[in-house]
C-alpha cells in the first residue's frame, strides 16, 4: 500500500516537471537547421 | 502590491466592459482592409502561379510584372500593415484601459493617409506606369505619383506609431513603477521598429521623387538599395514580432496554460528591437561595391536575430509541454495529443510555428554568403518568404482573427465557423506546402524569381522545371480556396455571427513567477542601443557608396 503510494507520487512529479519533450522538440529544430545547411552546402560544393 | 491590485481591478473592469465601440470601429476598419487586400492579392497570386506553370498566358493589360507589383504591394504593404495596426490598437485599447481620444483621432487620420497613399500608388501600377515591384529598385523608375503615394503611406504609419507612443506614455505616467502590460510591450517594440525602420525608406523616396520627375538626372543605385533594405528587412521582422506576440501572449491562454517567463519574453522583444535593422544587408549579399569586411560583419548581424528566434522555439515547446503534462500528457512526444487540435485559434498558429522551422533554417542558410549564391534571386527565395510570411505570419493572423474579430464586433466564434477555420487551415497548409515546396525545388534547379513563363527556346534545364511548376499551380489553387474561406469567415464573424461576448484571451503569468526587474522598461536606452548598432552597420558602407560613387543612373522603364 505504502509502496504503491510512493510510486504514484514519483510518477506524477516526474511527468509534470520534466522538460524532455521540450528538449527533444528543440533538438528537432536544430536538426532541421543542420540538414538544410548541409544540403545547400553540398549543392554549393558540387557546383563551384 | 498596491499597484498590482489596482492593475488587476482595471483589468477586470475592462474585461467586464469589453472594448469601447469607438476603439472597436478602428480595429474593424483596419482588419477589413487587410482581408480585402488578401482577397485581391491572393487572386493575383493565383494568376502568377498559373502563368509560371505555363497554364495561363496573361493578357497585355495584365502583364506578369504589373500583376506581380500589385500582388507584392497588396500583401506586403497593405495586408500585413493593416492587420498589425488593427491588432495592436485593439490590444492597446484593451490593456491600457482604452485609447485616448487624441490617439483615436490619429488612428483615423493615419488610416485615411494610408488609404489615400495606396490609391495614389496603385493608379500608376494599373496604368502600367509603375511595374517596379514592391521593392522599386532604381534605376527602374515608376511614374512620380507612385512614390508620392508611398510618402503618404509612410506618413500614415508614423501617425499610428506616434499614437501608440502617446497612449503608452500616458499609461506609464499614470502607473509609475509598473511594467507596461506585456501585449502593449510588444506593441511598443513593433511601433518603435515601424518608425525607425521607415526612416531610411522615407529618405530613399524623397531622393527618388526629384529623379522620377527629371529634376535631377541621376541617382546613386547602391544608396537607394541599401536604404530600401534597412527598411524592408525591418518590416519582415515587424511581422515576425507581431506573430510571436500572439504566440507568447494568447496561445498559452487558448491551450489552458500560463505564460512563459515574463522577463525572457521582454528580453526577446528588446533583442529584436535592438538588433533588427542591421540585418538589412543580407538582402544585398551579392551586391557589388560592399567591402568584404562589411559583408563579413553583416553575416553576424543577421545570424544574431536567430538567437531570439531559438529562444522563442524553446519557450513555445516549454509552454506546450507544461500545459499538456498538467492535463495528463505522457511520453517523449505523446503529450502532444493533449493539445487542443480541434480549436482553430490554436491549430492555425501552431502550424504557423511549425512552418517557421524550415523557414528559419532556410533563412540561416541564405544569410551565409556562399550558400546565398546557390539560391540568390531564384524561386527558392519566393518559396522561402511564402513559408515565412505566407505561412508563419499569415496563419498566425488567421488564428488571431477567430477571436479578435468576434471580440471587436461583440459576437462569438460559432462551432461551425471553428470547423470552417480548421478546414481553411488544412487547405492553406497543403496549398502552401505544395506551392512553396515546388518553389524551393525549382529554385535549386535554377528557375529565376520575378520572371514570367519562358522555356528559353526549349532549353533542357528550363523544361525540367515544368513538372514541378505544375505543383505550384495546384498549391496556388488550393490557396485561393483558402483565401475565400478565410475572408468569408472574417466577414461572417464581423457582421453576421450571433451576438455575445468574446474574451481577449491574454494568458497570465505562473503563480510562482519571479517578478520582472524594472530595467526592461528602459525604452530610451533600447532605442539608443539600436541607433548605435545601426550606425555601426551603416555609416561606413553608406559613406563609401557616396564618396566613391560610380556615375549615377538615369531612370529606366524596363517594361
Ligand atoms: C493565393 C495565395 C498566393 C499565391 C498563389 C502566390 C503566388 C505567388 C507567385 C507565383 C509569386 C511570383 C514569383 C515570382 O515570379 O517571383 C509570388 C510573389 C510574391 N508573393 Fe505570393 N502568393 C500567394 C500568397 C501570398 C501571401 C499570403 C503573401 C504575403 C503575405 C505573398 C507575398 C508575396 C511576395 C512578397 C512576393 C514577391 C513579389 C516580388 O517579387 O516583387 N504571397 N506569389
Ligand atoms: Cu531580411
Amino acid at each position: 500500500m505504502a509502496e504503491s503510494n510512493v510510486k504514484q507520487n514519483e510518477e506524477v512529479v516526474e511527468e509534470s516537471s520534466t522538460i524532455k519533450g521540450t528538449i527533444f522538440s528543440v533538438a528537432v529544430v536544430g536538426g532541421v537547421i543542420l540538414v538544410t545547411y548541409l544540403l545547400i552546402y553540398g549543392l554549393y560544393m558540387t557546383r563551384i | 502590491m498596491e499597484a498590482l491590485k489596482s492593475y488587476d481591478w482595471k483589468d477586470k473592469a475592462n474585461k467586464a466592459l469589453g472594448i469601447s465601440q469607438e476603439d472597436a470601429r478602428i480595429t474593424k476598419s483596419y482588419l477589413s482592409v487587410a482581408f480585402i487586400a488578401i482577397l485581391f492579392g491572393g487572386l493575383l497570386g493565383l494568376l502568377q502561379g498559373m502563368n509560371r506553370a505555363g497554364i495561363l498566358e496573361l493578357p497585355v493589360w495584365a502583364n506578369y510584372y504589373k500583376v506581380l507589383t500589385a500582388h507584392g504591394l497588396l500583401l506586403v504593404v497593405v495586408l500585413s500593415a493593416f492587420f498589425t495596426i488593427g491588432y495592436f490598437y485593439a490590444g492597446l485599447s484593451h490593456t491600457l484601459g482604452g485609447l485616448l481620444p487624441k490617439v483615436r483621432k490619429m488612428a483615423w487620420i493615419g488610416f485615411w493617409m494610408k488609404i489615400f497613399g495606396f490609391v495614389l500608388a496603385v493608379i500608376p501600377v494599373l496604368q502600367g506606369d509603375a511595374s517596379v515591384m514592391y521593392t522599386f529598385y532604381p534605376p527602374m523608375a515608376a511614374a512620380p505619383m507612385f512614390y508620392i503615394g508611398l510618402v503618404f503611406i509612410v506618413l500614415g504609419v508614423w501617425m499610428l506609431a506616434f499614437g501608440a507612443f502617446i497612449n503608452v506614455a500616458n499609461w506609464r505616467k499614470n502607473h509609475k513603477g509598473q511594467h507596461i502590460p506585456i501585449f502593449s510591450f510588444f506593441a511598443t517594440g513593433v511601433f518603435v521598429l515601424l518608425f525607425f525602420g521607415s526612416l531610411p525608406v522615407a529618405i530613399e523616396v524623397f531622393y527618388i521623387i526629384p529623379w522620377a520627375f527629371g529634376w535631377i538626372e541621376t541617382i546613386n543605385v547602391m544608396v537607394s538599395r541599401t536604404l530600401f533594405w534597412a527598411f524592408g528587412h525591418t518590416l519582415v521582422n515587424i511581422w515576425y514580432l507581431t506573430a510571436i506576440s500572439a504566440w507568447y501572449v494568447f496561445i498559452p491562454k487558448i491551450i489552458g496554460g500560463k505564460r512563459w517567463s515574463d522577463l525572457l519574453t521582454r528580453v526577446v522583444v528588446i533583442a529584436l528591437v535592438i538588433m533588427n535593422i542591421t540585418g538589412g544587408f543580407h538582402h544585398q549579399i551579392v551586391d557589388p561595391g560592399i567591402s568584404e569586411s562589411v559583408k563579413y560583419m553583416h553575416v553576424f548581424m543577421s545570424l544574431a536575430i536567430g538567437f531570439p528566434s531559438l529562444m522563442t522555439a524553446y519557450a513555445m515547446f516549454a509552454v506546450f509541454e507544461k500545459t499538456a503534462r498538467k492535463k495528463g500528457g505522457k511520453g517523449l512526444v505523446g503529450w502532444y495529443k493533449k493539445m487542443p487540435w480541434g480549436d482553430v485559434r490554436f491549430l492555425a498558429p501552431f502550424i504557423a510555428m511549425a512552418a517557421f522551422i524550415p523557414a528559419g533554417a532556410g533563412g540561416i542558410v541564405q544569410s551565409t554568403n556562399q550558400l546565398n549564391q546557390v539560391v540568390h534571386n531564384s524561386m527558392w527565395v519566393v518559396g522561402h518568404f511564402h513559408l515565412t510570411l505566407g505561412m508563419t505570419v499569415v496563419m498566425t493572423f488567421f488564428g488571431v482573427s477567430y477571436w479578435l474579430v468576434p471580440y471587436v464586433s461583440g459576437r462569438v466564434l460559432t462551432p461551425k465557423i471553428n470547423k470552417l477555420g480548421i478546414i481553411q487551415t488544412i487547405v492553406w497548409t497543403v496549398g502552401m506546402v505544395l506551392m512553396s515546396g515546388a518553389m524551393h525545388w525549382v529554385g535549386l534547379l535554377g528557375s529565376p524569381r520575378r520572371t514570367s513563363y519562358s522555356t528559353y527556346f526549349d532549353n533542357a534545364t528550363a523544361l525540367s522545371w515544368d513538372p514541378y511548376l505544375f505543383f505550384l499551380a495546384i498549391g496556388g489553387t488550393l490557396l485561393m480556396i483558402g483565401v475565400l474561406l478565410q475572408v468569408y469567415a472574417v466577414f461572417y464573424m464581423m457582421f453576421f455571427a450571433p451576438k455575445g461576448e468574446t474574451e481577449f484571451p491574454m494568458a497570465e503569468e505562473e503563480e510562482d513567477a519571479t517578478p520582472t526587474p524594472m530595467w526592461t522598461e528602459r525604452w530610451g536606452l533600447w532605442i539608443v542601443l539600436m541607433l548605435t548598432l545601426v550606425s555601426m552597420a551603416y555609416v561606413i558602407p553608406l559613406v563609401d557608396f557616396i564618396v566613391n560613387a560610380p556615375p549615377g543612373s538615369p531612370p529606366f522603364k524596363t517594361w
